[in-house]
């Protein structure tokens, strides 16, 4: 038996923080707003998301390791503790008109098979969206109601398929330890994800406009260094703005 | 080879650019080798092995560098191709079995790399970090 969900957002601000997974188009679109980072989550071929990563071709297999996959995102990487740039004092999108289409499509997750959304609608702790039976429908029968955004954004997700697989496989040609992680974290019961850098996604896909993609990028990781300063359990985070600010300036020439 | 190491250790990297054979050269990372020269120091070079065969080499080669006050070792066995009498990178690969660059994942338990004192599962986060 199915059941209709209920579901409609508060704007309590409460998903507003950390990493925000992004479309290519958006995540390069927004290259003067969010620290921009690749990010790889190793897939184990009984997961839930893996015949649909797999199907929409958004993942590469791992060689020498069978039933093994790792889907990456282009990402605003963001230590879960802090907010996105664009939430504004009043907790409300500064940006709400030219937002990410992950944020439209929130908490829907096109990189999951449609039968399976249910469950993200449940809010997380802390969040305050209304689930109450007088918000509006949003899922029946095992189908979105109002789909205009996450078909959107699994578009956006299918046409910048071969792309992120042509950096996923000049990533794993170049960086021979890169497979073994993957499928050491995989066998993990919470694997990790695997940080890589905008300069070699760049590199990696050719972008012909990359010094300007790094001009937009420098003064966010300026920014994202300061605001990490001093903070102990901020300093991973820290040093890894300092690196890539390091690379976009000499991409950028300045 | 041994050229091209040499440029990595004063940091001429134009020299290390303009020796790439056609087939690698856009896939060269300069922004990151930029940053890399001036965080490693290189400490030497082992040429282990030599196979040349008319224009085409094999070299199959051992650097020792430090980074982050960790000791690193890379061992490539690397083509080169010769073109108009000048020697070119033409690819290599990377040993997997040795440690290229490390990974940082600290053990929840095992001190905080940021030097807090505090174990890593009560101080910074475990995110992997690479490349």
């Amino acid at each position: 038996m199915s059941v209709s969900l209920h579901f409609a957002c508060t704007a309590c601000g409460q998903c507003c923080y950390g990493q925000l997974p992004l479309t290519l188009k958006d995540a390069l679109a927004h290259a003067g707003r969010f620290p921009l980072a690749l990010l790889w989550t190793p897939l184990r071929k009984g997961s839930k998301d893996f015949p649909l990563v797999s199907h929409l071709g958004v993942s590469v297999p791992l060689p020498k390791h069978a039933g093994l996959a790792a889907l990456v995102v282009p990402t605003s990487y963001i230590p879960p503790s802090m907010a996105c740039p664009a939430l504004g004092p009043d907790m409300l999108c500064t940006i709400h008109d030219e937002k990410p289409t992950r944020c439209k499509s929130m908490p829907f997750y096109p990189y999951r098979e449609e039968r399976y959304q249910a469950e993200l609608l449940k809010p997380r702790k802390g969040w305050e969206c209304d689930t109450s039976d007088t918000a509006p429908i949003v899922f029946s029968e095992h189908k979105i109601i109002h789909r205009a955004d996450f078909d959107q954004e699994r578009r956006d997700i299918e046409e910048q398929a071969p792309i992120m697989r042509m950096f996923a496989n000049y990533l794993l040609k170049y960086n021979p330890l890169l497979m073994g992680t993957l499928a050491n974290e995989a066998s993990k019961p919470k694997p990790g994800q695997i940080v890589s850098s905008l300069s070699s996604f760049l590199t990696a896909t050719r972008n012909p406009k990359a010094r300007d993609i790094a001009r937009a990028q420098a003064p966010v990781l300026a920014s994202f260094i300061e605001q990490t300063a001093g903070q102990c359990e901020l300093q991973a985070y820290h040093i890894q703005y300092l690196a890539w600010l390091d690379e976009m300036e000499y991409l950028a020439g300045i | 080879m041994r050229s091209r190491y040499t440029a990595y250790v004063v940091g001429a990297l134009d020299h290390v650019a303009a020796t790439h054979a056609e087939e690698v050269r856009d896939d060269f990372n300069r922004a990151e080798a930029e940053r890399l020269v001036r965080v490693c120091q290189f400490q030497e070079l082992d040429i282990r092995k030599v196979v040349e065969n008319g224009d085409c080499a094999q070299i199959d080669f051992m650097i020792r560098f430090r980074r982050d006050n960790k000791d690193m070792i890379q061992v490539e066995l690397a083509e080169f191709r010769r073109e108009n009498g000048r020697w070119l990178y033409a690819g290599g690969k990377l040993s997997a079995q040795v440690s290229q660059r490390t990974v940082t994942r600290v053990g929840r338990n095992d001190p905080c790399p940021c030097g807090s004192g505090k174990k890593a599962k009560k101080c910074c986060g475990t995110a992997l970090h690479d490349a």
